[in-house]
């Protein structure tokens, strides 16, 4: 017979760590909210017969948030046959509050208290004996990270489960609210099932709606049960709810007072604490951030002897597929003595383009690294802790930076974690604004610009995040002033966890999956759009017949762009690379990394030079500076790739709204763009005064009006003297 | 003979490509629990009604 065993415990607990190491699994394991949502299940190993369920973590079974919402719909409806309430020793007093409402629920329970090592490096003691005693159920001590104690809480679930050994209640409130919950379990009846008549009460008791909504009381019952509350109300002068909160901490209390000894003085700081104040203070917060990331962009993509993505990446263009690979496909081809044009479509269509997105391979593996690194140690949710004090400022809470955080990676996931935002307005913001950070299918075009025209200068890299977050500041504030957007910003409450060294197998697997991601797309959808551009760029009409071009400047392709560049010129694409940089933008769209390939394709058309480093002397030559970074910033802010497209789609779920994100990206892009070189190059003496700096004034000073400008304010917090009376 | 063999061997790739994507595009992702990871076409959990229940809740 089939045995279930949920794992229930508050976020950052451990649940999925236990998860991955009860099943091996390897579901991701995140120190931010909203990395487990829904709950998923794996077998017990050695035992097909028992299947985990990992569950979103939660603070409490009265739900406020999706996962809250998801675990307790799991736990209430599904009836799993044992819970596994995974405890943080190290916040004990916190994570019980969750333990007494599991105990209600008629299910046998096991309490795993994990990172047990960390509680004894602390100093601290639990006296498990005792914690047992009190709580009536087995009390296991486990670290899950270590594997330590894991199949033994495993065993002791299964156990349980098969004996149906259900706790007693424990003696959590006092005589007055005990008598109150048993006389509306009388009132109840046979309406409950039995075995959760204490959990049905207690909801009762608090006017819990939706267990209101679930029983379906009768007005005759409903006449009983609310005289009962209200004289628990009164005697005690609180609310049912708190009255229940209230006695449940004090339970907690008395039991931590006599299971738990800490070593230190109650208010000691921990060394994450002491990282903390630094880390997380209000005025070194943002600037430590931003450092950090102008560390990780250099080591990751700049310039500098410490820089070894772009140590990995020069090696991967100048030597792996300017010689290595290019020598042997041509030894192949020659070989087979093949025509021209297939050998075109080989060496300096698939080779060129492919090589060209492949050849960053190592800045992209870098930068992942990096980032995992600090996901994995715990700065990440720091970092949302960061930007929640900023987003409120306009409206949205830490709860939106996450997506974006994810969004670093792939754009896709980014807008799909979107879907954790409780309220509407600041998910559809929070959907229209993932797409501005940079994800890791940009990085090959700032690493492009950056080492062909900038020098490989740092800063360039650091500076695309930093416009991706003030894109979505600006972005924010613009569009909280409107009436579908306007509105306070969900309360945002997130356990920063303790500060850990990383786990190597953690940040490799992490690092490994976005990296094959990105290989896997450049072998697949590139390949294939690579050989549709060799073609486009490649064949042509001269002198009115069709057949392969000497210049690209005369393809189809050529043809195609130059009918559509026009609209780029305010933009400084201008010349015979405004063609190339307006298909490179379009390819784009299929997949970022695909602008990179385009140029790979249209500057390789010419011989390929032994250096490797044939195409990005072609580019320097093609774009100024400013050309070059009003392009970056063009193809980092306008409208993301298809896929994420079609997240976006399936987010909004509204065709209207769908394209109302798309277009306000293209057009946020467009006008940045055009502000950046019209401005920027007038300062720096590249562009001549036109009507198009005029045109770049006027926007930037309707942005500024859009920026102050008094927003919408819901009626609710618009006095109307009108409609009020004097009470008499 | 060695343009059908590099023809015949592009082919092939384009062809296993273009059934991996469409293969990619049909399957329904087994759900990991973790929708910052997810990339599927659809979820089987309706997140609209659970925005409606935590609504009734408060």
């Amino acid at each position: 017979m089939e045995i279930k065993i949920a794992l229930a415990g508050n976020p950052n607990s451990g649940k999925t760590t236990l998860f991955n190491n009860l099943t091996g699994s390897r579901q991701r394991v995140g120190n931010w909210p909203g990395v487990t949502v829904e709950k998923k299940e794996g077998s017990l190993k050695g035992r097909n017969d028992v299947t985990i369920q990992d569950l979103p973590g939660i603070y409490s079974l009265s739900p406020y948030s999706l996962e809250e919402v998801v675990s307790r719909n799991y736990l209430v409806n599904e009836k799993p046959d044992a819970i596994l309430n995974i405890v943080d020793g190290t916040n004990i007093e916190r994570n019980l509050y969750l333990t007494t409402q599991l105990l209600e629920l008629g299910i046998p329970v096991v309490v795993a208290v994990n990172m047990i090592d960390l509680v004894e490096r602390n100093g601290d003691k639990i006296d498990l004996d005792k914690l047992s005693k009190e709580l009536d159920c087995p009390v296991i001590a486990i670290s899950a990270l270590k594997g330590k104690g894991t199949k033994e809480a495993a065993q002791k679930a299964i156990e349980v489960a098969g004996s149906h050994q259900v706790a007693a209640i424990p003696s959590i409130y006092d005589k007055t609210v005990l008598s109150a919950l048993s006389n509306i379990e009388s009132v109840l009846g046979s309406q409950i099932d039995t075995s959760m008549a204490r959990w049905y009460s207690v909801k009762v008791f608090e006017r819990d709606e939706r267990i209101d909504e679930i029983l379906k009381l009768s007005a005759d019952q409903t006449s009983k049960i609310e005289p009962i509350i209200k004289k628990v109300e009164e005697a005690m002068d609180d609310d049912a709810e708190s009255i229940i909160t209230s006695q449940r901490y004090d339970f907690i209390g008395k039991i931590v007072s006599h299971t738990v000894k800490k070593k230190g003085p109650k208010h000691e700081l921990s060394i994450s604490d002491k990282i903390d104040k630094i880390v997380t203070n209000r005025i070194l917060a943002l600037p430590i951030f931003v450092l950090i990331m102008y560390v990780v962009y250099t080591i990751a993509m700049g310039g500098t002897s410490i820089s070894i993505g772009t140590m990995g990446t020069d090696w991967a263009n100048d030597v792996l597929f300017g010689e290595i690979v290019p020598n042997f496909f041509d030894g192949i081809l020659t070989s087979l003595q093949v025509n021209g044009v297939l050998y075109s479509l080989i060496m300096d269509g698939i080779l060129g383009g492919v090589g060209a997105v492949l050849g960053f391979v190592p800045q992209i593996l870098v930068l992942f690294l990096l980032l995992s690194i600090m996901e994995d140690v715990g700065y990440m949710s720091r970092v949302a802790f960061i930007m929640d004090r900023i987003f409120r400022r306009f409206g949205l809470s830490g709860k939106s930076f996450i997506p974006m955080l994810v969004a670093t990676g792939c754009g896709v996931p980014g807008i799909m974690a979107s879907r954790t935002i409780e309220q509407d307005r600041d998910r559809k913001m929070t959907i229209m604004t993932t797409g501005f950070i940079p994800c890791g299918a940009k990085m090959p075009i700032i690493g492009l610009f950056a080492g062909a025209v900038f020098g490989g200068s740092s800063l360039v890299a650091t500076s695309a995040f930093v416009i991706g977050i003030a894109a979505v500041v600006i972005s924010g504030i613009i569009l909280k002033k409107f009436k579908s957007f306007a509105g306070e910003p969900a309360p945002f409450v997130m356990e920063l966890p303790a500060y850990h060294l990383p786990s190597i197998g953690n940040v490799l697997r992490a690092t490994w999956e976005r990296g094959w991601s990105f290989i896997k797309r450049a072998g697949t959808i590139i390949l294939l759009s690579t050989i549709i551009l060799w073609f486009l760029q490649g064949f042509g009409f001269t002198n009115g017949q069709f057949g392969m071009v000497e210049d690209n400047n005369t393809s189809l392709l050529a043809a195609i762009g130059n009918a559509i560049a026009w609209i780029f010129a305010p933009l400084g694409w201008v010349g015979d690379m405004a063609w190339k940089a307006t298909v490179a933008t379009f390819t784009g769209l299929i997949a970022k990394e695909e602008v990179v390939n385009t140029f790979g394709v249209l500057y390789n058309y010419a011989e390929v030079s032994e250096e490797g480093n044939e195409i990005w002397t072609l580019i320097a030559r093609d774009f100024t500076p400013i050309a070059a970074y009003s392009f970056m910033i063009f193809n980092l802010l306008c409208a993301p790739c298809f896929a994420a497209m079609g997240a976006i789609k399936r987010e909004m779920n509204n065709t209207k709204w769908t394209l109302a994100a798309i277009g306000y990206m293209c057009l946020f892009a467009y006008v940045s763009s055009l502000i950046v070189y019209q401005l920027g190059g007038l300062l720096l003496g590249e562009v001549t005064f036109s009507i198009w700096t005029i045109v770049a004034l006027a926007l930037l000073a309707l942005i500024l009006y859009l920026l102050v400008r008094p927003g919408y304010k819901p009626k609710s917090e618009a006095l109307d003297l009108k409609g009020m009376s004097v009470a008499k | 003979m060695g343009n059908i063999i590099v023809l015949l061997i592009l082919s092939i790739l384009v062809v296993l490509i273009l059934r991996y994507l469409w293969a990619q595009h049909k399957s329904p992702k087994q759900c990991t629990g973790d929708c910052s990871s997810c990339g599927s076409q659809s979820c089987h959990l309706d997140w609209q009604k659970i925005r409606q229940e935590i609504k009734e809740t408060k």
